[in-house]
């Protein structure tokens, strides 16, 4: 019987950040039939795979700031918290977490999904430039500030300054927002709405239907410059 | 308007600087290391951030960019033009994050200087009790900072994203300027630019108050000689973003402590040069309207040759006080003159 090589388990603890990713990417350039890594003892380490090339990751833990960031094509699951700016700049490929995120999960992002099983905290899609996030729980203030592109999917409840400074992008959201920037404004749920978000929901493996969910969108005539 | 003015030179002697390596050519380039250990060389120590593009025809903006390459210096160059220049005519290019934007991984990976705006904690504070009095929370830092200890964990991101190989740095008004550069050297990064002039992409920098430029540079020193006791100040670069008074004003600042100047005020007063006076009045003006416009000189020459009068000016102090770079400039070397 042979050992299964295509997963390979790392254990994290005493190791600093810059170690575990010189380390993943050399593991991954020279190992070409590894296509799993779990990361066991993550200890809330902060720029934890940052830039990594595209794996699939499983993190056994809670990690710390800017986890995941700037990641192109990989498949990230972490199965404990994750503090400030989660999945910051994702350029695509996907990132879900099973309890709850901090502060600008999925900042700058211009693709991919993340999901967040927990609640987000402030500034949550924040700058996003065209990736999509879908929170089940509640999220901070100013949820998707300066979003320029993207999707925001949001089940629980919103904080108040949605979608402040924001020209673009596509909120469905389950409750009413209250105190949002004054350019979001509710829209009709077209087919084409429902059918998305039902993809979204699908892929994000939420249990949810799209028919209860309220679309709003950026008014353009009231966005400045 | 800045203090500049005001300070003289004291040189030593001629006499007392017969085993100083007078002769021996100033070396002016500004060296950028950033933890990655490679070294970005500003060969000209000058940095240009704030170019109206888009009032720029495109054959001046590769002609900006052509003089700044044979500077060698740095320029804020947007990506989409930064992919027509020719190859000859590619300077070292400056990545901007504004907190409405950041530029995606590509981007970054055809910069080799990242400048952070929005970083000054005093600024934020003041802007958020002056302006947004109403409001419950604003957004001041970059939009995915909270406070200090999430600028110093994205500053690390923005390292390790970059492999540690590119210089980062910080834009700050030039307000509170030890708090600041106290800041920028807790978050390690590798230059930080003071900025006067209000910025274009900023309406909130013209209203906020600043100090003299002398002042300013005596906050830096004061920042970095109670920070160095940690190590690592040293390594910290000041850039001035201000419009000097005069030529001579230049050499002033590298005694003061700064290590690049911002030269974009040349720029823009090429840019708004008037051109050649026409005669207008009576036959001689119909003569003109009829004749075929002439090709607009380019801006290439006179740009490299009015920063050129910067560069000599530094060289011949430098060499006057008995040095080789222009780090070596001490503030003692200046004194006051009296009006």
């Amino acid at each position: 019987m042979t050992a299964d090589v295509s997963e390979i388990s790392l254990d994290l603890s005493g190791l600093n950040s810059r170690a575990v990713n010189d380390q993943i990417r050399s593991l991954i350039s020279t190992r070409s039939e590894v296509k799993r890594i779990r990361l066991s003892c993550p200890e809330k380490k902060h720029n934890l795979l940052n830039a990594v090339p595209a794996c699939t990751f499983v993190i056994d833990g809670d990690v710390g700031d800017y986890c995941a960031a700037a990641l192109r094509d990989a498949d990230v699951e972490i199965l404990g918290t994750a503090e400030t700016g989660l999945g910051h700049s994702l350029q695509s490929g996907v990132i879900s977490i099973r309890k709850d995120a901090g502060v600008a999960v999925g900042a700058m992002a211009s693709g991919g999904l993340i999901v967040v099983h927990g609640s987000a905290g402030a500034r949550c899609g924040a700058g996003l430039q065209g990736a999509d996030i879908l929170v089940e729980g509640s999220v901070g203030s100013h949820a998707g500030a300066f979003m320029r592109d993207g999707t925001l999917v949001l089940l629980g409840n919103v904080g108040p300054n949605a979608g402040y400074g924001a020209s673009g992008g596509t909120w469905y959201v389950v409750s009413e927002i209250h105190q949002s920037a004054p350019q979001l404004t509710e829209s009709r749920m077209k087919e084409s709405d429902k059918l998305r978000l039902g993809l979204l929901l699908l892929n994000s493996g939420v249990d949810a239907n799209a028919k209860d969910f309220r679309k709003y969108v950026i008014d353009a005539s009231t966005v400045n410059g | 308007m800045h203090s500049l003015k005001r300070l003289g030179w004291k040189f030593p002697a001629l006499s007392s600087l017969a085993e100083s390596p007078f002769g021996v050519s100033p070396q002016l380039d500004c060296r950028l290391t950033p933890p990655g250990g490679r070294v970005i060389s500003l060969k000209s120590p000058f940095l240009f951030r704030r170019i109206p593009w888009k009032n720029l025809s495109k054959e001046t903006a590769t002609n900006l960019c052509a003089a700044v390459r044979q500077l060698g210096s740095a320029i804020a160059v947007p990506i989409s033009m930064m992919e027509q220049l020719p190859a000859a005519a590619t300077p070292l290019r400056i990545a901007q994050i504004w907190s409405d934007h950041s530029p995606d991984l590509a981007e970054l990976e055809m910069s080799d200087l990242i400048e952070l705006n929005f970083c000054s904690e005093t600024f934020a504070q003041a802007e958020e009790n002056k302006q947004y009095a109403g409001a419950e929370s604003v957004v001041n830092w970059p939009i995915d900072v909270l406070d200090t200890n999430s600028l110093i964990h994205r500053v690390a991101m923005l390292r390790e994203v970059t492999e540690h190989k590119i210089p980062i740095g910080f834009a700050i008004p030039a307000g509170n300027v030890q708090a600041d550069v106290t800041l920028a050297l807790a978050c390690k990064v590798d230059f930080v630019v003071l900025t006067w002039s209000p910025s274009l992409f900023d309406d909130r920098a013209g209203s906020h108050s600043t100090i003299s430029v002398a002042e300013a540079l005596s906050e830096v020193r004061l920042a970095k000689s109670s920070y160095s006791a940690n190590g690592g100040a040293d390594e910290l670069k000041v850039i001035i973003d201000a419009s000097l008074g005069s030529v001579e004003d230049f050499a002033k600042l590298f005694a003061l402590g700064a290590h690049a100047w911002c030269g974009q005020s040349a720029i823009e007063t090429l840019l708004r040069q008037p051109q050649a006076p026409q005669p207008n009045i009576g036959y001689s003006g119909m003569l003109s309207s009829y004749s075929a416009p002439k090709a607009p000189t380019s801006i290439q020459p006179q740009l490299l040759e009015r920063l050129q009068t910067y560069v000599k000016s530094l060289e011949y102090i430098v060499a006057r006080a008995g040095k080789v770079r222009p780090s070596e400039l001490a503030s003692s070397m200046l004194c006051t003159i009296d009006a």
